[in-house]
This record gives C-alpha cells, sequence and structure tokens, in this order.
C-alpha cells in the first residue's frame, strides 16, 4: 500500500532504517521543534539541517522536498505575514509559528517520503495508543485507493462519451459522478464490512506480526531524539 | 443397502423478499452432501448471490439453513460462517488487510489462533491455490484479477470451511485461469456450491446441478442430464436459442 503520492521509491539507508526507528526519531525531531526557541536562531537552524541530512541520506530530491511542501507555505507564510502587521508580540507569535510548523512538517514529509504506509501503519499499531488509530488508517488509504481507482475509470469514461464538453457540461458529469462514486463507496464498504464478519471479525483487528526491533535501529532512533532535544535544550538554556 | 451420508449442507423452505417487497428466494429446499460438489445454476436475477447470503446469514431469509449441524439463528453465525466459507463475486471486496500474506491470516488470527499457527495455516493455504513468494508480500491491489480470486480463496481456506460456496468464481478470469481454478477446486475435499453461469466450469467439476428461476427451484438434477437438454437449457436462461 502507497500513500497518495508521499512515498519515494528509493533504495537508501533511512528507506530500509526499520519504520519504528523511524517513528522514535520523528517522535524526538517533534519534541525539539516544541521546545526550540526562536531566537536565536540556531536551534531552529540544526534542526533543519539534521532534516536536511535525512532528506540527502534519503536520497528525496530537493525538488520533491520543495513540490511537497509548497501548499503548506500557504497556511505557514499567510499568518506569518500577517504577523508582520502587528506589534513585536504578534510578530514573535507569528515566527514562532511558522518555524516550529515548517520543522514538524518536513519531519513528517521525511517520514513518508521514506516508508511505505504499510510499514508505517505496522509500526504505529505497536504503540498502544495508535493502534486504533493506525488500524483504522489502513482501512482509510486502501479505500482510497479503490475510490482513486474508480474516480479514474469514470472520468475515463465520461471523457471517452464526452470528449469536446464544455464547463457546464463538465460540473454536471462531475457532481452526478460524485454521487454515483459514493453510492458505489457505500456498497463496496457493506460488501468489505460482510467479508471481515465472514471471517470472523469481532471488532479488533489482530496486531501486526511482531518482531524485536534491532538494538543498531533502536539507537540511531534514539540518537534522533537525543540531538533534537540537546539542540533544543541548549538553544532555551543559552 | 447403502446409508447416505449426514448432508453436510441442509436448507429447508428458505425464502427471502427485499425491503422493498420483491420476493428473492421461495421455499428453496435441498442439501450436500459431505465431499460433494453442486453446480448453482440460474440466469442473471434468479437469486443464486441472494441464496449464498442468506446461507451464511448476512440475509436473514426465512427457513432453516444447516452447516454440519450447525443451525443458522442469532447468536450462531460465527459458527456457521465458520463451517461455510462463502467466496464473493467480486475478490477485490474480499482482501481487506494491506498484504495478501496477512490477509490469508486473518481468518486463523480472528479466531484466535496464535500468530505462528496462523501463518502456518495461511502459508498452506496459500500453497494450496498456487500462490508463493513475493506475491504474498504484495498489497491485494497489486495482484492481477486472477491473483486476487487465488487469494480470496486462499483467505476462505485457511478457515478450513466444511463447504465451500463461491459465487461467479469464474468472473474476470481468461481460460488457462478458469483451468487453474478448476484444478485446484477439484483436489479439495471440502462440499462445494458454485454459483455460475459457466456451464462449461462446472461441467468439468459438478456432478449435480440446482437450478434457480426467478427465486426458485426449478431443478435439482444430474449435471450430465441437464447439459444434454437443450431445450430447458434455453427456457432456463442458460443457453441462447439456436438461430434459424
Amino acid at each position: 500500500m502507497r500513500g497518495p503520492e508521499l512515498y519515494v521509491r528509493r533504495d537508501s539507508p533511512l528507506h530500509r532504517l526499520d519504520a519504528r526507528a523511524k517513528l522514535i526519531a520523528l517522535a524526538g525531531v517533534v519534541g525539539g521543534a516544541a521546545l526550540c526557541p526562536v531566537r536565536p536562531p540556531w536551534p531552529a537552524l540544526a534542526l533543519g539541517g539534521l532534516l536536511a541530512a535525512g532528506f540527502a541520506l534519503g536520497r528525496v530530491l530537493a525538488a520533491t522536498v520543495a513540490r511537497r511542501l509548497l501548499p503548506l507555505a500557504l497556511v505557514i507564510g499567510g499568518p506569518l505575514a500577517l504577523s508582520r502587521l502587528g506589534g513585536e508580540a504578534t510578530r514573535l507569535a507569528g515566527e514562532t509559528f511558522a518555524l516550529k510548523s515548517g520543522l514538524i512538517a518536513a519531519a513528517f514529509l521525511l517520514l513518508t517520503a521514506t516508508t511505505r504506509a504499510e510499514d508505517l501503519l505496522d509500526a504505529a499499531a505497536g504503540v498502544p495508543l495508535l493502534a486504533g488509530p493506525a488500524g483504522l488508517a489502513g482501512f482509510i488509504l486502501r479505500g482510497v485507493h479503490l475510490l482513486g481507482g474508480e474516480v479514474v475509470r469514470a472520468n475515463r469514461a465520461w471523457r471517452l462519451r464526452a470528449p469536446r464538453a464544455g464547463a457546464r457540461v463538465r460540473l454536471g458529469a462531475l457532481c452526478a459522478a460524485s454521487v454515483s462514486l459514493l453510492g458505489r463507496a457505500a456498497a463496496r464498504s457493506e460488501r468489505v464490512g460482510a467479508a471481515m464478519a465472514l471471517r470472523g471479525f469481532q471488532g479488533r483487528l489482530p496486531p501486526p506480526p511482531g518482531r524485536p526491533l534491532a538494538r543498531r535501529e533502536l539507537g540511531i532512533g534514539l540518537l534522533v531524539v537525543f540531538a533534537s532535544l540537546a539542540v533544543a535544550g541548549v538553544g532555551r538554556w543559552l | 443397502m447403502a446409508v447416505s451420508p449426514a448432508p453436510v449442507l441442509r436448507v429447508e423452505r428458505l425464502s427471502y423478499t427485499y425491503a422493498g417487497g420483491a420476493e428473492a428466494l421461495r421455499d428453496i429446499t435441498f442439501s450436500v452432501a459431505p465431499g460433494e460438489r453442486v453446480a448453482l445454476l440460474g440466469p442473471n436475477g434468479a437469486g443464486k448471490s441472494t441464496l449464498l447470503w442468506c446461507l451464511v446469514g448476512v440475509l436473514r431469509g426465512s427457513g432453516t439453513v444447516a452447516v454440519n449441524g450447525a443451525v443458522l439463528a442469532p447468536g450462531s453465525e460465527a459458527e456457521v460462517r465458520r463451517r461455510l466459507g462463502l467466496g464473493f463475486a467480486e475478490p477485490e471486496d474480499q482482501l481487506f488487510m494491506p498484504t495478501v500474506e496477512r490477509d490469508i491470516a486473518f481468518g486463523p488470527r480472528a479466531a484466535g489462533a496464535p500468530p505462528e499457527e496462523a501463518a502456518r495455516r495461511a502459508a498452506e493455504a496459500a500453497r494450496t491455490v498456487g500462490l508463493a513468494g513475493p506475491l504474498l508480500s504484495r498489497a491485494p491491489h497489486e495482484l492481477s484479477s486472477g491473483e486476487r480470486r487465488r487469494a480470496a480463496l486462499a483467505a476462505i481456506l485457511a478457515l478450513d470451511p466444511d463447504v465451500l460456496a463461491l459465487d461467479e468464481p469464474t468472473n474476470s478470469l481468461d481460460a488457462p485461469g478458469r483451468a487453474a481454478l478448476a484444478e485446484t477446486l477439484s483436489r479439495l475435499p471440502c462440499a462445494q456450491l458454485l454459483a455460475t453461469h459457466d456451464l462449461e466450469f462446472v461441467g468439468r467439476l459438478c456432478a449435480r446441478a440446482l437450478v434457480l428461476v426467478g427465486g426458485r427451484l426449478v431443478a435439482d438434477e444430474p449435471l450430465a442430464s441437464l447439459l444434454g437438454d437443450e431445450a430447458r437449457l434455453v427456457a432456463y436462461g442458460l443457453a441462447a436459442p439456436r438461430e434459424g
């Protein structure tokens, strides 16, 4: 299973690293970003450098990173630009939001670009509080894939029948197709639900087959946690 | 005098009416002996799929359904479903786990089997249907139609059912795929109820045919005698009339 357009298929040390180690590292980077002071800027730059090293190690191209962070630029850049109109406190709040959101978004992007969705969900299923949401996310992802296939086929079908349709016809077709697709998705979900019940599902998914996390991989995850928190801690202390 | 074995599937006076009032099944009665392979034939809309859904209690009809002694009733659905495995017409709807291997192992795991035991049963079921190697670690949607059909069958077989009921098992299968499926089914020891329009396919496997038309069971007889009677095949909507 692939997340929609998130995973970048490569063979890199970061791709090969166990998803659980990457989740540990992510927790460290998110914690570091949350604690990281905005001024002076060097702790944030150090965390950014750590993430940049991760992207390089994962052989994720800068253009890919830029393209995927672009939609977030509006969400982050808008409030930042508006905050420049206010006083010192507003400006600081805007910078804090932009910096921390940017770092956290980049960390998630690095994780999803180097980890297949199924491995990520398996890793998340091993975390007590995340097990339920991870199972649910797996179903949603599979549903998204199935629905995506239906959308592509429906799109092809109406284009073949109305290749020169105007905007009004297209809009009408889009509305009609959406209703039809939702109906089909509901019918399919009924059948999938029945398939699960027929094979003994009683409301709880069996956990994924477990295997211990190798010490080396655990060490890498913990090292990233330590480095992230140390940078943020020293930044705050100084 | 030889004593016939107790039926593994017994259906008595089964009727089902859809919520809108359309009568889908009326007074269906038949039984299937252990290890017997029976073709369930009928034109589109005859009620074949509805009958299969009623056998596992997804649709609740009136009448009696018993699978190897377990009578379908509120509270006993799980036991009936463990004994009767149903294969859907669209195998894609039946595969819902992230990988094929885990999908096949889902049933045994849900039944409480330890992971190693579930994995062993999944591997055995996969071997039975001819799935192996990298295919098992792939996502179900990455498989071809034939592979998905085999994966869905393996997912049912991992539960070791007494009766296998398959809805349109040859849908979207090419000729080699149909031959391979027939070969696999011919090796299975469990009783089978194969709902299909594919007369050539069931001709390889089944000695007996049930014919549903308009929700009623109109024939229960040796398949060979039915296949040899073209007039009745046409009358039942199982064959097109010859021109001229």
